[in-house]
């Protein structure tokens, strides 16, 4: 049953994901352990294929569909018993910049391996990222920029996050075209992350770090 | 003429920086009047040809024209490149009330059939370019490109439908640039490389040769990232140039690939050429051309469209690079 449902997100899958996860809590499967067990290590498994270039972006959609099919049902459950996510991240594409299927992989595939993400969606003012934090205590806020003329929108929300006294707080990741490592240094961001699969890294990393 | 040939008929380096923008904070127009009228973008683009003297020109790159025309509704900020912010392609229904948008009346494509025009007149022994984004690019801004990615599994035959139609509209906006005065083409498939290799064979590759055997001109391809998994369905388009983005290790997909076919890159438009100084980029351009030299297949320019507070000075450095060598 656990291969099959890891099998179902692997290949994208998706109705036949929500069937196994109906399936397994019908017979008393814990969804914890499907969790652990099913859907994180399949998007691990997902997240290999990408790095060995077996798996491009329509592949990975596919499977990050699948997952969410899942998790859809575990979710409700989930917070029932307090199941603790990894972390929270906020994420968004900033300000100006309408680009989203990065952004929007990025928090499939960090829900896929077990953090919780409020998506703020595109074109987010910088109060908005400031707010989203403040209230909702996020360990971890992401950023995307795919225009060099957007990005310097990421650096107006830590200068915010600064005057607010909120930014020793919270983490912050950057990614997108328009971004670079030495750019995510510049404005004193923790990380730059270049694709999905090491947004995940990157990200479990920060949390570890805390 | 052959690209191959333009490219080896003098003895220098040939080099065409991907620049547009950079050139409207020449004229102190706003970005959103340069793409709107083909007199202001000229001027623009005279004044930006007369700092840099590159070999070539092209004109303000526009992802947002053809599915403008087709009626898609898109948002144009003053000082930003516009974007479409709707994707209306849901269904095969959807597609068969699309007509191929006629580009002499059709939304802003006129606008750069007379920039095409105007650079015929004031620059007549130059080489200039003219851009129509590509088939799948296209549809993705129609259907989404989450939607298409699901599509190419979950219902290809529309998926192909809505790139071959895509492939008709590139078609006749290329032709009618290059009737109108450009003497390239370039086809801008940034989405494209989110594809395998078996996904762009399947999907893109007989929709691109498509496009390059109705055109009698040279075409160029332009990807945007990483590329190196689709070099080879790329070489098979027929295209005459591959425009390889910054990614690309530029002399290692030069041994891989044929030496009539021209490659043009790849300094960074936003490391290199946006945020490194003069004396910097002219260190980066040399390598570059030390590692090219072994191949004359190759144009200098930039892996991607230069942003518009590149400086012009780096702009320039990267021109007289080329000419000293």
């Amino acid at each position: 049953m656990l291969e099959e449902l890891r099998n179902a997100v692997i290949s994208g899958a998706d109705k036949k994901a929500e069937e196994f996860v109906r399936q397994a809590l019908a017979e008393g499967k814990e969804p914890i352990f499907l969790m652990n067990e099913g859907l994180i290590p399949a998007m691990e498994e997902v997240g290999e294929r990408f790095n060995h270039k077996e798996y491009f972006v329509p592949e990975v959609l596919l499977s990050a569909r699948a997952m969410k099919a899942g998790l859809a049902l575990l979710r409700p459950l989930l917070t029932e018993q307090k199941f603790q996510p990894v972390g929270l991240v906020v994420l968004g594409t900033v300000q100006g910049d309408l680009h989203d299927i990065g952004k929007n992989i990025v928090g499939m595939v960090l829900e896929g391996a077990g953090f919780q993400v409020q998506d703020l969606g595109a074109d987010v003012p910088p109060d908005k990222f400031v707010n989203a934090v403040k209230e909702s205590g996020a360990q971890i806020l992401g950023m995307s920029a795919l225009l060099t003329t957007t990005r310097t929108v990421m650096a107006t929300v830590v200068k915010k996050l600064k005057e607010q006294g909120i930014r020793p707080g919270v983490r912050i990741m950057v990614g997108g075209a328009a971004v670079s490592d030495d750019y995510a240094r510049k404005i004193e961001a923790d990380a730059f992350a270049k694709d999905a699969l090491e947004a995940v890294a990157k990200a479990r990393e920060l949390t570890v770090r805390r | 003429m052959k690209l191959i040939d333009w490219v080896k008929s003098s003895p220098s380096r040939k080099v065409i920086p991907l620049a547009g923008y950079p050139g409207i904070k020449l004229t102190g127009s706003s970005v959103r009047e340069t793409l709107e009228n083909p007199e202001l973008q000229v001027r623009s683009l005279k004044v930006l040809f007369d700092r840099i003297q590159p070999d070539g020109i092209l004109p303000i790159m526009d992802l947002t024209v053809e599915a403008q025309a087709l009626g898609v509704k898109i948002q144009m900020p003053d000082q930003e490149a516009p974007s479409v912010v709707d994707h209306p392609l849901k269904s095969p229904s959807d597609l068969q009330s699309l007509t191929v948008p006629d580009p002499i009346k059709s939304g802003r494509m006129p606008v750069y059939l007379r920039v095409a025009e105007l650079l015929k007149a004031i620059l007549p022994d130059v080489a200039r370019g003219c851009y129509a984004i590509g088939p799948f690019t296209l549809a993705g801004e129609m259907v989404g490109v989450e939607p298409l990615s699901f599509l190419l599994y979950e219902n290809p035959e529309f998926a192909r439908a809505a790139i071959e139609f895509s492939a008709q509209v590139t078609t006749a906006y290329l032709k009618a640039q290059l009737g109108s005065g450009a003497t390239f083409g370039v086809i801008l498939e940034p989405t494209a490389v989110i594809l395998s290799p078996k996904m762009f064979n399947d999907f893109c590759l007989p929709a691109l040769k498509i496009i390059t055997q109705s055109i009698p001109q040279p075409i160029v391809l332009h990807i945007c990232g990483d590329t190196e998994h689709l070099l080879e369905g790329m070489k098979n388009t027929g295209a005459q140039g591959l425009s390889l983005d910054s990614p690309v290790d530029l002399p290692a997909a030069a041994k891989k690939l044929p030496s009539d076919l021209v490659l043009i890159g790849n300094l960074h438009p936003v490391e290199v050429m946006v945020e490194l100084s003069q004396g910097e980029v002219r260190e980066k351009t040399r390598s570059l051309l030390s590692a090219m030299s072994g191949f004359p297949n190759f144009i200098l320019s930039s892996g991607c469209d230069l942003p518009p507070e590149t400086p012009i000075e780096n702009i320039h450095a990267l021109v007289q690079i080329a000419r000293s060598i």
